[in-house]
């Protein structure tokens, strides 16, 4: 018997993994850091979504550049947002909005991607993971660190916020 | 187009216009703290103890011919220096640990222990029961382990320490020699081993915490 205790337990993972924390880290850093507006709390973000990613390593193997970094991305803004709103509620603040992170400049014809950008944190990235990434509401339950009837329920609310917003914008049926 | 199509094409048009807002990772630049950097490579890293523990001295010797690929000679023999008990073989980079006790000393019964006192965090995750023994893996809301492996029988048993970079300290626990490998990297858990009082249980502690946990854990073992 061995006792030896792997993270990842594949060396092709552990080595994919480095690389990858190496070079998006600093990116997770700038993104947290938007949000919770302070350098420790940012790293503790980034660092607690590098813990998740390597949870669920499984789900990132053989994907394009391009979905990992929205996926890491995404992980970094999901953490800071816990942390800016655990903070918010100890120290008892009223009044304060949802934390709005990175403020996007776009030109597009899609109003519903507008949408998707003016929802708050935790519901636009319950829309990318599921509807960008692919991923399934149990996957997303495990990503966002939540039970799955909760992802379930973030999910639906995500929409049915979505759908109010996109009509007022403009009148379409679903 | 039915909803659900309109909603992955606007969340793709989205995720671009997420991404095209974002600086280029090469662009970001940040020092990030001694302690970032340790818990990164902790995600990464091989093996979160030095030891590896061998059921059967044939199999320990087996793992140990493959480990050092006919470069460990042995450097010396030590015998009974460390722990009662044990002949310590030290080879390049691991050292071997040969219990030549006396095993009629072994308990008939078996007796099963805990620690008593955890580092602030922390709870009791896995339990493996072994027939002599049992590993107990602690963790804290990182996921980082401790682990606690007590075993009573061990005739015919070998330890193997993974020594390359490791700082190697003889201490104490309650009164009891024990050794303390602390890594020089930082890329191993500490580890803590020793001998019950009465010869015949061997304790292994792995964690990484400041090596005052350790032993402070260790004291608090407690029979059940």
């Amino acid at each position: 018997m061995l006792i030896y205790v792997l993270i990842l337990d594949d060396p092709e993972d552990q080595e994919s993994f480095d690389k990858m924390a190496r070079t998006y880290k600093g990116l997770m850093f700038t993104v947290a850091r938007n949000i919770v507006k302070q350098d420790q709390d940012a790293e503790d973000a980034v660092q607690k979504a590098l813990w998740a990613v390597a949870r669920n390593y499984d789900t990132l193997r053989g994907k394009p550049e391009p979905v990992v970094r929205s996926y890491l991305v995404t992980a970094a803004e999901n953490h800071a947002k816990n942390i800016y709103n655990t903070k918010k509620r100890r120290r008892e603040r009223s009044g304060d909005s949802e934390p709005t992170g990175q403020v996007y400049h776009y030109v597009t014809d899609n109003k519903l991607a507008e949408c998707i950008l003016q929802l708050p944190l935790e519901y636009r990235e319950v829309i990318l993971l599921k509807h960008f990434h692919g991923y399934t509401l149990k996957e997303i339950a495990k990503i966002q660190g939540i039970s799955q009837s909760k992802s379930e329920k973030r999910h639906r609310d995500a929409k049915r916020i979505l759908k109010a917003m996109y009509e007022t914008e403009e009148a379409c049926e679903f | 187009m039915n909803f659900e199509d309109q909603l992955r094409e606007a969340a793709a048009e989205a995720n671009r216009i997420i991404m095209s807002n974002l600086p280029e990772p090469s662009e970001c630049v940040h020092e990030f703290s001694p302690k970032f950097e340790r818990q990164l490579a902790r995600m990464t890293r091989r093996a979160e103890t030095p030891v590896r523990y061998c059921l059967q001295r044939a199999a320990c010797a087996a793992l140990l011919l493959g480990l050092i690929l006919g470069a460990g000679v042995v450097v010396s023999t030590d015998a009974g220096a460390r722990f009662r008990g044990w002949v310590k073989e030290q080879y390049e980079t691991w050292t071997r640990y040969i219990f030549e006790g006396d095993s009629s000393k072994a308990p008939v019964e078996r007796k099963d222990y805990q620690l008593s006192w955890l580092p602030e965090g922390y709870e009791e995750s896995t339990v493996r029961e072994e027939l002599a023994g049992r590993m107990i893996v602690y963790k804290n809301e990182d996921d980082l382990p401790i682990r606690f492996h007590y075993t009573t029988n061990l005739e015919n048993r070998d330890l193997l320490v993974d020594s390359e970079n490791l700082a190697e300290t003889m201490i104490q626990v309650c009164g009891r020699d024990a050794q303390l490998y602390e890594p020089i990297d930082d890329r191993t858990a500490p580890t803590i081993v020793w001998m019950s009082e009465d010869d015949n249980v061997l304790f292994i502690i792995s964690g990484y915490i400041e090596a005052e946990g350790l032993v402070k854990m260790a004291e608090s073992v407690e029979q059940i």
